[in-house]
């Protein structure tokens, strides 16, 4: 965890809570991400009567997550 | 020897569970006054008298009891407000982030205090209600601030593939709806419950094997006597750790309902 110095001019000065967040944001993410599939795929199967597409969309789920987390974070 | 032989060989202890976090003092059922609310207010006297205790009489060259108030306050407004938030808007949100700091701190304190021996932050609730202030806060700066259309748009960061944009919102209004507020919860509670109980454990165990055990457990009794003593060191290090974390988590909070980009 690196701490960025304040910048000497406050009008400019964000903070750098967003450096700050990365690792708690990443965790939330996967949880999020997980959810959200689980969530999509259980409809399927409510709707279509199946019991097998809820771990489709959880796999998905996490997969999106982890797209998405590698291009947010690991592209820059 | 088996764990069903040991378990029964030992039929005379019993092993804490999470009933003993359930201690009403007055009355009984949801209404009745507990031990941990009593606590919790103690801790509120507590924090209000060594604040104004430190700052009664404010000289430039500070007393013992001014040094740790500023020590304190200085921490959480300069490394973890402005830092995190930054110099521009931070200092609307400092009172908020001193008091969730000092709150936890002490509560988390008094679990391995005694007489108290009660870390409050172990009941949920607790926990939840600091949340609800810290939930409520940081949506509403940053709908004030943005606007509720552009709020919720600008979870989503620029330059993503077409395609993901709609999932990636969904995701990102789950994250910081429900998922961050309930992980900050969870992640203070499960702390000072699961360390109460291994130290409630380890404490009650060494009696137990001391006072009423054979030779045998007598002399496992003095290693668990001494890991009793570590972990409620251990324990210390995790609740100023906790307390920190949460300020923390709650100012990067803040600064991304603030910032034009979460």
């Amino acid at each position: 965890m690196s701490l960025a110095k304040p910048s000497d001019d406050p009008s400019t000065d964000i903070g750098n809570g967003l450096t700050e967040k990365v690792a708690w944001s990443i965790t939330s993410y996967l949880i999020s991400g997980a959810i959200l599939g689980g969530l999509a795929g259980w409809g399927v199967d409510h709707l279509l009567g199946t019991h097998f597409i809820v771990g489709i969309g959880l796999v998905l789920g996490k997969a999106l997550t982890l797209y998405y987390v590698w291009l947010r974070y690991g592209t820059h | 020897m088996s764990l069903a032989m040991l378990a029964a060989a030992e039929h005379g202890y019993t092993a804490p569970d999470q009933k003993i976090f359930w201690q009403p003092l007055i009355g009984s059922g949801p209404f009745a006054i507990t031990r941990p609310a009593i606590v919790f207010a103690l801790s509120a006297v507590l924090i209000i008298w060594l604040l104004l205790a430190g700052t009664k009489r404010l000289s430039v060259v500070p007393g013992k009891k001014q040094m740790v108030v500023e020590a304190g306050y200085g921490f959480v407004r300069n490394s973890i407000g402005r830092d995190i938030i930054g110099s521009k808007e931070f200092l609307k949100f400092v009172p908020l982030l001193f008091t969730f700091f000092s709150v936890i701190l002490v509560n988390n304190l008094f679990g391995v205090i005694p007489p108290i021996q009660y870390p409050t932050m172990a009941r949920i609730g607790f926990p939840l209600a600091l949340t609800i202030i810290l939930y409520l806060t940081y949506h509403t700066v940053g709908i004030r601030k943005k606007g509720f259309a552009a709020y919720f748009a600008g979870v989503v960061p620029h330059g993503l593939p077409k395609p993901i944009v709609p999932l990636v919102f969904l995701l990102e209004v789950l994250s910081i709806v429900v998922i961050q507020p309930i992980t900050i919860t969870l992640r203070l509670f499960g702390n000072m419950f699961a360390g109460h109980l291994i130290l409630v454990l380890f404490i009650s165990g060494a009696e137990y094997m001391l006072l009423d055990g054979g030779l045998g457990l007598k002399i496992v009794g003095i290693p668990t006597i001494v890991m009793a003593f570590a972990l409620t060191l251990f324990e210390l290090f995790v609740e100023f750790l906790q307390a920190y974390v949460y300020t923390m988590l709650a100012a990067t909070f803040i600064a991304s309902a603030l910032a034009d980009e979460h």
